[in-house]
């Protein structure tokens, strides 16, 4: 008896407790959880009347699903009034922007409408749903069935695939950070423009330095500076805005050269040296250039030295790099000849002319000079009244046509 | 500032002076894209106006071979052999001050070079007086090789064939007798000897040291590519030539030497000259197979130029600028 007395309790208790998780559950899994939710009458765009009951249909299922997903509903008598105050027609409520200005004047956080029309019997669907604080679409369906039994499916399928996707976007964030209050340049470079991205040309560096004018930098953002000063050569520089008062000293910028004098040792021909000018068509790009290298052969033994004179033009360019490049590439070609005489009785000076095929130079360019070792090709031409040297490539290796070449240039 | 120059020159010369007896910094700074022999070059003479008008308008056919021939008895000759492609070949005679002392012609090639039996230099098949260089017109040598000496009884022709039957051997053929020299090479003696069984060897030098006795033979195996030379003595030609003339117990004869080309050898007191493996380099060996000198002449060609016997000079011809050099070898 005692036990009977106490079963109802236990029951009642534990249908509540059943009840309560349940819903607990089924709130807490629902994407639309209190979302006040504003469904506006599903519109048939169709060209004729002939299938108008689908738009109760469409509504209807639209209603519950969402509705047991666990959205507020906001009934048509609250949102209805709000319409016709902004004298908008109810045909009209198809229309994202239209529905969430409705939605918004009821308070309502999503709004949801669709529509369909029919064509040949195939129905054509599609739903979506709009953030009505932000005004953007957060979720939407399109289907396509024919017309059968099948349209309540695919109406049911389109629901619940909407469903999952809805939610609110929020505002974006809000950007406060810290801005940079003040920019000064400092640069050798007396007179040199400087230019800011999009601002343009901001000042030039007078006395040593320009101070910015006042533009609100974020702190770690970036600022590109582009330095600008006649006979230079352009720079950019990028520099990152740590702190609120920024000192930036600024890279000298690079004088265009328009000569530059060589002077190099030849392997090979290392008892001597050259000299070479080098005229530029275009500043540290494109040149043309005359070299005189003087040698003396010699074998240190049973030997009398033999005088050689080499004597070439050559025209060339730059690869790859710039001019503010440390490392550089050039090719050139051109044409020579190499004077010969020595102290043997009765012998006449020698001309032996050669195509200096391709020379490959690599650079190392310093602001006044660069350092540099380059491959040489001669192709001795065979050619002349009076030449040593056979038709072919010219080497001091025996073999092979390259020699190496290292130097030194002033640009000027 | 005088006296720093004056301290500068004085440390800077002994070290010049110390850095050129290094081998390495001679080496570096001894390479020229031009003939060595520019520099060491004692004498010269200009052939130009000669060649010309032998060339006529045939410039890209021709050759030409210089050749050093000397006797026991000292007397020596320096022959430049220029040959046009269509035919024909002049055969100058120099003195070894590069004096041109005479010349001669002759309608077929021929590269001969020797002292013969007589006493008589023989080149190209012309004889030419040992000591006045003045030419004896020609001499039917009916020799066709360029591998010949005379030991004074014979005037000899050394050829090597491969026996392809199947002993498979190098064999060394020796034509000899007066000439003209008897055709087929079996008559009136037979002289065959074998270099080695089971290897391709070639003949592709000779040098005879008249004064001393003996006959170098360079033989290049032509499937192994190295050179071995063997010491033989010219009293043992050609019929007391033992077989197999690389065999140890035979005759001396220097272990393979690898590096060098199938291009070029030349035999001189002071070692073995041959052309090393890489253009216009030679190397002197001796019969140790040992390098004693690597140097560079600037030529490639394997008879643009030739020794003296006792290895002080070398003679090269320049065909571009058609002139005849003495050089010093600095061996």
């Amino acid at each position: 008896m005692k036990y009977r007395g106490i079963a109802p309790t236990a029951a009642v208790a534990g249908v509540f407790l059943l009840i309560t998780t349940t819903l607990w559950t089924q709130e807490s899994n629902v994407p639309g959880k209190a979302f006040k939710t504003c469904i506006f009458p599903t519109a048939d765009l169709s060209t004729s009347d002939e299938y108008r009951e689908y738009q109760s249909i469409i509504s209807n299922q639209l209603r519950a699903e969402l509705r047991s997903a666990g959205f507020k509903i906001v009934p048509s008598e609250e949102w209805e009034p709000a319409r016709e105050r902004r004298g908008i027609d109810a045909g009209e409520l198809y229309q994202g922007n239209i529905a969430v200005e409705v939605a918004r004047q009821v308070d309502a956080e999503i709004a949801v409408v669709s529509f369909y029309s029919v064509e040949d019997r195939q129905l054509i669907l599609e739903i979506k749903c709009y953030d009505v604080a932000q005004n953007v679409l957060v979720s939407g369906v399109f289907k396509t069935a024919r017309i059968n039994l099948s349209v309540y499916t695919v109406i049911g399928e389109a629901v619940a695939e909407l469903i999952p996707g809805i939610r609110l976007i929020g505002p974006p964030p809000s950007i406060e950070s810290p801005v940079v209050e003040d920019i000064a340049l400092v640069s050798q470079d007396e007179g040199t423009e400087i230019y800011l991205g999009d601002e343009g040309f901001v000042g030039r560096i007078t006395n040593g330095q320009l101070r910015l004018p006042p533009i609100p930098f974020a702190i770690g953002s970036k600022i590109t500076i582009e330095k600008r000063k006649e006979d230079y050569h352009s720079g950019v520089e990028t520099i990152k805005l740590k702190e609120p008062e920024m000192l930036i000293k600024l890279k000298p910028l690079r004088k265009q050269a328009r000569t530059a004098t060589e002077l190099n040792w030849t392997l090979g021909q290392f008892m001597g040296f050259g000299l070479a000018q080098r005229f530029y068509f275009q500043p540290d790009s494109f040149f043309f250039s005359m070299e005189h290298y003087f040698y003396v052969q010699h074998n240190f033994s049973d030997s009398k030295p033999v005088f050689h004179h080499d004597i070439r033009a050559l025209v060339g360019g730059y690869l790859f790099t710039g001019p503010q490049a440390t490392m550089r590439l050039n090719l050139t070609t051109g044409f020579g000849m190499i004077m010969t005489y020595f102290w043997l009785a009765d012998q006449p000076m020698y001309a032996d002319f050669y195509w200096n095929v391709l020379n490959a130079s690599f650079e190392l360019n310093f602001r006044r000079f660069i350092l540099y070792v380059r491959s040489e090709q001669k192709y001795a031409l065979g050619s002349g009244s009076a030449h040593i040297l056979e038709k072919g490539w010219i080497s001091a290796f025996g073999e092979g046509p390259t020699t190496v070449t290292f130097g030194v240039a002033r640009k000027w | 500032m005088v006296r720093r120059l004056l301290i500068f020159i004085l440390l800077f010369l002994p070290c010049v002076l110390c850095l050129t007896s290094c081998d390495l910094f001679v080496a570096v700074f001894s390479l020229s894209p031009f003939p060595a022999y520019l520099s060491q070059a004692v004498a010269s003479v200009d052939m130009r106006e000669e060649v010309e008008k032998f060339l006529g308008d045939e410039y890209d056919h021709w050759w030409s071979d210089v050749f050093f021939v000397a006797d026991a008895s000292g007397a020596q000759g320096v022959f430049l052999i220029v040959r046009k492609d269509s035919g024909g070949q002049w055969i100058y005679a120099f003195d070894t001050s590069l004096e041109l002392i005479s010349k001669d012609y002759m309608d077929y090639y021929s590269d001969l070079h020797l002292v013969d039996k007589s006493g008589i230099f023989v080149v190209g098949n012309i004889g030419f007086d040992p000591i006045t260089l003045a030419s004896y017109g020609w001499i039917d040598t009916n020799a066709g090789g360029r591998f010949a000496f005379s030991n004074g009884t014979y005037n000899m022709e050394l050829e090597s064939y491969f026996n392809t039957d199947p002993t498979e051997q190098s064999v060394l053929t020796v034509r000899y007798g007066d000439w003209p020299l008897p055709w087929p090479p079996d008559t009136p003696l037979p002289a065959e000897t074998t270099i080695r069984s089971g290897e391709k060897f070639w003949l592709r030098g000779l040098g005879y040291d008249a004064s001393l006795g003996l006959v170098y033979l360079f033989l290049f195996n032509e499937d192994s590519r190295y050179l071995q030379v063997v010491e033989t003595n010219s009293t043992e030609y050609p019929a007391s030539l033992k077989s197999e003339i690389l065999d140890p117990v035979n005759y001396i004869s220097s272990p393979p030497i690898y590096d060098v080309e199938d291009r070029y050898f030349c035999y001189t007191r002071k070692g073995f000259v041959g052309s090393a493996r890489r253009r216009g380099f030679y190397q002197l060996l001796n019969i140790e197979g040992e390098v004693l000198k690597r140097f560079y002449i600037g030529t490639d060609d394997d008879r643009g130029f030739d020794f003296d016997i006792d290895g002080e000079y070398y003679y090269v011809f320049n065909r571009s600028n058609f002139r005849l050099y003495k050089a010093n070898t600095g061996f």
